[in-house]
């Protein structure tokens, strides 16, 4: 029995086509539904749960919730995940997306500085750790040595166990390392731009700056969005960076909340209470993901939007073709 | 001089150009700078290291390539990387690309689609508590099997959207020309959608390998027997056994990172498509 029918309304399904069927889509709903859907429920359950891996799990109803509210570490955890969620927005994001401005600028060299943005995006998080750990470290790093020959030598700490900068110490990897995917991204995004709009900016006199932030930067709204999302979401989940830095110290000056999870879990085991901290990370994320969006939807209403959608209805009306 | 004639035009021209090419450059000389310096110092000796961070190695001296793959027995982890790296690409390969087929060219089902789409929503770190309970239930806890299953799950999803926006435009008559010729389901799967869906594959097969091949944290948790260790979790105990031995350091890490530079000279496309492809997405 043909299931590709063009044509006929009616697909009757033979028992081998529903075995072929059910066989192909198996294999991911069986790995998805163990080793996602039911992590996850789980993951619910044990937050309300006192565990520590070996004995079994105690039922300790909203104890660790009530604990990890009133922790210390916790919320400072949460503070320098804000932090390095700042830094993200503030530094790599916009230098991602200025990079890409720019190189659409230039006529020679663009694939090869295009190669070399990305590069570090490539590598291991615990590789670019591990470099600028060393080059952090007193003794042979770069960075104080850097700091030295330049003059800024008084500005020198001990990058990794001065409470004052450890935070930044640890968040520079990490704002560093994606730069450039967020370059990739807005690049292309840029060249889905259509030549012509970029053009008529330019004969009407329009400078670079103009242009690019009332016309390009609300064409790719969408991928700013996405970018938004990505960049913050990463700063929640990031855990190679830190860990391999400074393990998250000294003490949690430099733990995001990754970090203190893994800690409470995996090195104090107390896996109900990493389990409520879990959830709290799922649902940060959840809440800044619908947050963005609500917040980026409602500009769709802006003045600008209605203008282009005009211009669009008549052009298309003048050129004689409609949408 | 006219402030708006040619000739100030075009020296502005110039001085924004010299801008940009200077703004670009020092961003390259940022990007590749730290990787530069990992691979140079790997050829240097400790000590050298020590007194002069930023000098050039007097020979091209592989001393410390051999300490750390022979003494610090690296090749178990770099052959141990290439082999879950290589085997989740291939399960994955196989897996998303079945369930993309069923629900892109045999029957949609959006019950079904958005439950394949969970894996973007949730981080993968949200499920390591609970996970490290099902390996264990299991048996396969720190075994290969089980971080392959870990590795994967993690990777379907942006695999099977990729998968099935590929395949879902392609022109019916592909799979009714076969049917017709009395080619079974199964078999017009493998020989003529699976070479079909090539670029598709490529995309996300290089993502998935990147992702396993570049993973600590799940390693660190789902694999506990040194023999197994990945070549970063070698990494990483190699900080303390050898804290001295900068320049063993330093070629510990170039060895991990040779893998991946290899591909991204060869593959640079689909890597930069890959990894940009689950944000676009989004």
């Amino acid at each position: 029995m043909h299931l590709i029918d063009s044509g006929k309304r009616k697909k009757r399904w033979s028992f081998g086509d529903r075995v072929f069927y059910v066989g192909f889509l198996a294999p991911a709903f069986t790995l998805l539904f163990v080793f996602m859907f039911l992590p996850i429920l789980f993951s619910v359950i044990l937050s309300f749960t006192k565990w520590n891996g070996g004995s079994p799990a105690v039922f300790n109803g909203i104890t660790n919730y009530i604990q990890m509210f009133i922790n210390n570490d916790y919320w400072k955890s949460v503070t320098n995940t804000l932090v390095l969620i700042v830094l993200v927005l503030t530094i790599k994001i916009p230098l991602g997306c200025l990079l890409a401005f720019i190189i659409l600028k230039i006529t020679r060299g663009y694939k090869f500085y295009r190669s070399v943005f990305f590069l570090p995006a490539i590598l291991a998080p615990l590789v670019i750790g591990l470099l600028f750990r060393l080059m952090y470290d007193g003794n042979f790093g770069v960075i104080n040595a850097i700091m030295t020959k330049v003059g800024l030598g008084s500005y020198i700490r001990v990058w990794l166990s001065d409470s004052s900068v450890v935070l930044y110490s640890v968040s520079i990897p990490q704002v560093y390392q994606y730069i450039g995917t967020f370059f990739l991204i807005f690049l292309s995004a840029f060249l889905t731009i259509p030549s012509e709009v970029l053009e008529s900016s330019r004969i009407d006199g329009a400078s670079s700056v103009r242009t690019f932030f009332s016309i390009m930067l609300p064409m790719v709204k969408d991928v700013v969005q996405v970018c938004l999302i990505l960049g913050i979401t990463g700063a929640i989940k990031d855990f190679d960076h830190p860990w391999v830095i400074t393990g998250g110290g000294p003490g949690y000056d430099s733990s995001f909340l990754a970090v203190y999870m893994f800690r409470e879990a995996f090195v104090s085991f107390k896996f109900g209470y990493g389990s409520a901290v879990t959830v709290t990370i799922i649902l940060y994320a959840l809440a800044i993901t619908m947050i963005l969006r609500k917040v980026m939807n409602l500009s769709n209403d802006s003045v600008y939007w209605k203008a282009r959608r005009q211009l669009l209805r008549r052009g298309s009306a003048a050129s004689g073709h409609t949408p | 001089m006219r402030k708006d004639g040619i000739a100030m035009y075009m020296i502005k021209r110039q001085a924004a150009n010299v801008g940009k090419y200077s703004f670009l450059t020092v961003f390259a000389v940022l990007s590749a700078f730290p990787l530069a310096w990992m691979f140079i110092s790997s050829f240097r000796d400790s000590t050298a290291i020590l007194s002069e961070p930023f000098g050039l190695p007097n020979r091209l001296d592989g001393i410390n390539y051999y300490t750390i793959w022979v003494k610090g027995n690296m090749y178990v982890g770099f052959i141990n990387s290439l082999i879950m790296a290589t085997c989740s690409v291939a399960v994955l390969t196989v897996v998303a690309t079945m369930a993309a087929y069923a629900l892109a060219r045999v029957k949609d089902n959006t019950l079904l689609y958005a439950f394949f789409s969970l894996g973007i929503m949730i981080p993968a770190q949200a499920i390591l508590i609970p996970n490290f309970q099902i390996l264990q239930f299991l048996n396969i806890y720190n075994t290969r099997p089980g971080l392959l299953s870990i590795y994967v799950t993690n990777n379907i999803t942006i695999s099977f959207f990729i998968s099935y926006a590929f395949l879902k435009p392609l022109p019916k008559e592909l799979e009714e020309s076969a049917y017709m010729d009395g080619c079974s389901k199964p078999r017009a799967f493998w020989s003529i959608i699976l070479p079909l869906a090539f670029p598709a594959i490529s995309t996300f097969g290089i993502l998935g390998f990147l992702n396993c091949w570049n993973d600590y944290l799940m390693a660190s948790i789902f694999i506990t027997e040194r023999r197994l260790y990945t070549v970063n979790l070698f990494i990483y105990t190699m900080m303390g056994e050898f804290s001295t031995d900068f320049g063993a350091i330093f070629a510990g890490m170039s060895i991990a990172v040779i893998p991946i530079l290899i591909i991204y000279v060869f593959f640079q496309e689909q890597v930069s498509k890959g990894m940009t492809a689950g944000a676009v997405k989004g």
